[in-house]
């Protein structure tokens, strides 16, 4: 398909359009530039052009008709190249130049793809083609094909240049570049080129080209180079019966260029001489080529005509591989870009259902709007709802101690069983035939839980001095060992005031302070106790376990009762659990928080458990120490307790009653 | 290195695995040196327990005037925090020493004071919360929790004089004895179910707390 470069934006576009895909622009204003030339029918042709595009032009020198690197390919000192003569390429001096002193360097490119290459060891097959080299210009001539016939005749078409030597070149070389006599090439081959190029028909792999058809006008450079080179190569071509392999490239139609080297398409072109401005007729690239051309070359002005602006993708790859370089092609190309839809849609076309429909979400939306605007902050606020609640629960807290006939009595009726079995288990161990054991009281609770569990711990403690039982606490919280002080030193006080007697420490209270360990202290302790606890809480550990409130303790089954004041489930169910292998015949008593209570109750003897009573919170506290006849902090606290319980009750009552109604009436 | 790291992961699960057993079987067969074996295990744990106490501490005051000396936010807290523990210590030290009770006197007019007040803090924020419950959409759960609370709070309350006796003090027990204690007893099951599961998880090395 044949593209015509817009005249305005100088984007290619198909050749039917008339208007410019990019700029919306006629594309026949001005359409001679970029109308394909006739040369475009050998795309061979227009492709070298592309490739070899003079930047200037002397008509006096032949070699301008010539690219630049394949003139130089002619010159028999490369390395001293002389003045107005084209410079030759660095890497195809070190090939044509035996005894090149001072040539350039190959490129490195080049010396990585075949090092060996400068030194001789390995030569491809069409530099070591004698035959094209060898062959006589006559017998060539029947194998032309009509267009270079006629090109031949073309005085325009003749130069002086001294011809490149046929053996020096690749095949592609030898099509393009014009015949030079053998004499020529042979003294333009360097010794060990001369060596690797020994006539032998039967090695000689001659390019396989299918004739082209002749097309005019061709490019003058082209036209010069056409004739003896060309012509040598097809007939070697067509007389060979050993076929080299086929080339790569588009030579499937017979119009397609023979594919050239890699190296032979760097960016980089080689210098070339200056040449005169009006030597040369500019070559006319077709316009699909030159779009495929880099955009270097695309830059490059041509001679005889205005220098052909840069194509405007400026583009510069900066993710992968290829960062930093432009001209790349993009991931995403432009027309995949977001860009503004060209067609507006001026009216929406909408039904009449749809038309309400939407006029009902748009109700709704405003309604939503509306509830969710924010409410005016004021500056200052003050929650009086929770100030009214901490009011009214004071004030419950201090009418009992006001108006104590308010209030009745804590109702034995409704848990006394639980507290009357603890008080009873209690109770019997002070019976007439029970050994005088000591009791262990594991205190498993935080300061924090000290106002509700410390009445019971005391009530608890008091009991069981009252019956002149040694008592020996333990705590399994790590604060639990300053409470359990507290209420030794306590109930051991309060007991004194009572009936006179003096409870000494070791004798009557034992401390032994802070148990680790979780279940696993337990489990160590209920074994040998002796062993967990060499010194007590305040530090005495001079025959701790021969006082006479240890002295026959040698494991948890030698204390009379099990008494575990807890502020959590997990605490006694760690005793109870962790101790049942011990199989001690002595109570197990518990004395939990409120919150604690109902997953202790299983526990109980009552439920199936090993429990045989448990003090539940402080209102049966209060009821205990009322059983036992020891009023403490329990009685004391529960008035205020209770009365705290009730405005609770209240205060919550109301307070979803209002919201209740609230929201109802939002409802309506 | 590989080789390193799976004769690492074989030995700690071993130890393991093999103290589990060891424990376990003391319980079932009553041999002297099974018992023997169990409680200087046991006793190895505690042991570890009690200093993982002290590390904690540790960690916890370092963490503490670590926030005080970067002068963050709230670092006049850490230093309460850091000069409370000081003086519990001292006062620990001294108290059995000394002979002054200075130990009891900070538990009773500092830690138990403050944490009695927390309690009571607590107690309000509660009440208040559950005074607001209704704001939200009832639920079927959320209205039978609110209508067991305030026929608990009632129930456990002390009697008016003035009023006539509603039943609430029953109906508190029937739900502290029967519906509570199946709750309780449903998750006592749930735990002793984990507990065999997660010990015969750690038994049978399918669970490696201990290794990578």
């Amino acid at each position: 398909m044949a593209v015509v470069r817009c005249p305005h934006c100088q984007k290619p576009n198909p050749d039917f359009l008339e208007l410019c895909q990019y700029c919306d622009q006629s594309l026949r204003e001005d359409a001679g530039p970029a109308e394909p030339p006739p040369a475009a029918a050998n795309p061979a042709a227009s492709s070298w052009d592309a490739l070899e595009t003079p930047t200037s032009g002397d008509e006096a020198q032949p070699e301008g008709d010539l690219p630049g690197w394949v003139s130089a390919l002619a010159e028999d000192d490369a390395a001293a190249p002389s003045e107005g003569a084209p410079t030759l390429p660095d890497w195809f001096s070190s090939l044509s130049t035996e005894d090149a002193p001072v040539a350039s360097p190959a490129p490195k490119a080049f010396e990585a793809d075949d090092p060996d290459a400068t030194s001789g060891q390995s030569t491809p097959d069409w530099f070591a083609d004698p035959e094209a080299a060898d062959a006589p210009v006559d017998e060539l001539q029947p194998a032309l094909p009509d267009w270079l016939s006629a090109l031949r005749t073309d005085p325009t078409t003749e130069y002086d240049a001294p011809e490149p030597a046929a053996s020096a070149l690749p095949e592609w070389l030898q099509e393009a570049g014009p015949e030079a006599p053998a004499e020529a090439a042979a003294e333009a081959q360097p010794a060990w080129l001369q060596d690797l190029a020994e006539p032998d028909p039967a090695e000689v792999a001659p390019t396989e080209v299918a004739p082209t058809e002749a097309a005019t006008p061709e490019p003058a450079w082209l036209a010069s180079l056409a004739p003896l080179g060309a012509a040598a190569a097809l007939s070697d071509a067509d007389d060979d019966p050993v076929k080299p392999p086929p080339q790569p490239g588009p030579a499937d139609d017979g119009e397609a260029l023979p594919p050239a080297p890699a190296w032979a398409l760097e960016d980089e072109e080689p210098p070339r001489a200056p040449i005169g401005e009006d030597d040369l007729s500019q070559a006319e690239l077709p316009a699909w080529l030159a779009a495929m051309r880099p955009t270097e070359i695309q830059g490059a002005p041509h001679s005889g005509e205005q220098p052909e602006p840069a194509e405007g993708d400026s583009y510069e790859e900066v993710v992968g591989v290829l960062a930093g370089m432009r001209g790349v092609l993009r991931a995403e190309p432009s027309v995949v870009l977001p860009g503004k839809a060209a067609n507006q849609i001026h009216t929406l076309t909408a039904t009449e259902s749809q038309n309400k429909a939407a006029q009902v979400l748009a109700a709704l939306a405003r309604a939503e709007v509306g509830q969710a605007a924010p409410a005016t902050r004021r500056p200052f606020s003050l929650p009086l709802l929770r100030w009214l609640v901490a009011a009214l629960m004071l004030l419950a807290a201090m009418v009992p101690f006001w108006a104590p006939e308010l209030f009745g009595e804590p109702a034995p009726l409704v848990v006394g069983s639980e507290t009357a079995l603890a008080a009873q288990a209690i109770e019997d161990l002070g019976r007439d035939g029970t050994p005088r054991r000591p009791v262990l009281m594991v205190i498993d609770y935080e300061p924090g839980q000290a106002a509700e569990l410390s009445p019971v711990a005391e009530v608890f403690a008091r009991h069981i001095l009252r019956l002149g039982l040694p008592v020996v606490a333990v705590g399994t919280a790590p604060g639990s060992a300053g409470v359990a002080e507290q209420v030794l030193t306590r109930s051991a006080q309060d007991m004194s005031n009572v009936s006179g007697f003096d409870y000494e420490p070791y004798t009557h209270l034992v401390n032994l302070g802070y148990l680790p360990g979780g279940g696993v202290g337990v489990v160590e302790f209920a074994v040998d106790p002796r062993r967990v606890f060499l010194s007590d809480f305040s530090g005495h550990g001079d025959a701790l376990w021969d006082q006479p409130a240890l002295a026959g303790v040698e494991s948890l089954s030698d204390f009379g009762a099990l008494v575990i004041v807890s502020g959590s489930p997990e605490g006694a169910r760690a005793w109870i659990e962790q101790t049942a292998f011990i199989n001690a015949d002595h109570p197990i008593v518990i004395a939990a928080s409120a919150g604690a209570g109902p997953l202790l109750r299983p526990y109980l003897a009552s439920q199936g458990g090993p429990v045989d009573g448990m003090v539940t919170g402080l209102r049966a506290a209060a009821q205990y120490e009322r059983h036992a006849g020891l009023v403490g902090d329990a009685t004391e606290r529960w008035s205020a307790t209770g009365g705290i319980l009730l405005m609770a009750a209240i205060v919550i009552l109301i307070g979803n009653v209002l919201a209740g109604l609230s929201r109802l009436r939002l409802r309506r | 290195m590989k080789v390193s790291i799976r004769f690492r992961n074989v030995l700690l699960t071993s130890i393991a695995a093999g103290a589990g057993l060891l424990t376990l079987l003391g319980y079932f067969i009553p041999v002297p040196l099974l018992l023997a074996v169990r409680m200087q295990l046991v006793s190895w744990a505690t042991l570890l327990a009690a200093i993982a106490v002290l590390i904690g501490a540790y960690s916890l005051i370092k963490a503490h005037l670590r926030n005080f000396m970067s002068f963050k936010t709230g670092g006049a807290y850490s230093l309460v925090a850091v000069l409370g523990f000081v003086a519990m210590l001292i006062a620990g030290i001294v108290t059995p020493t000394v002979g002054i009770p200075a130990s009891a006197f900070l538990l009773d007019h500092v830690v138990l004071a403050g944490a009695t007040a927390l309690s009571a803090l607590l107690l309000f924020v509660l009440v208040f919360a559950a005074a607001r419950l209704l704001r939200r959409p009832p639920s079927l759960i959320g209205s039978a929790f609110l209508i067991a609370l305030v026929i608990s709070l009632i129930g456990l309350a002390p009697t008016l004089t003035a009023l006539p006796d509603l039943g609430f003090a029953r109906i508190a027990d029937w739900i502290a004895q029967t519906p509570a204690v199946a709750g309780g007893r449903g998750l006592l099951i749930g735990i002793a179910l984990g507990v065999i599961a997660t010990g015969l998880r750690v038994l049978l090395a399918i669970d490696r707390p201990y290794g990578d």
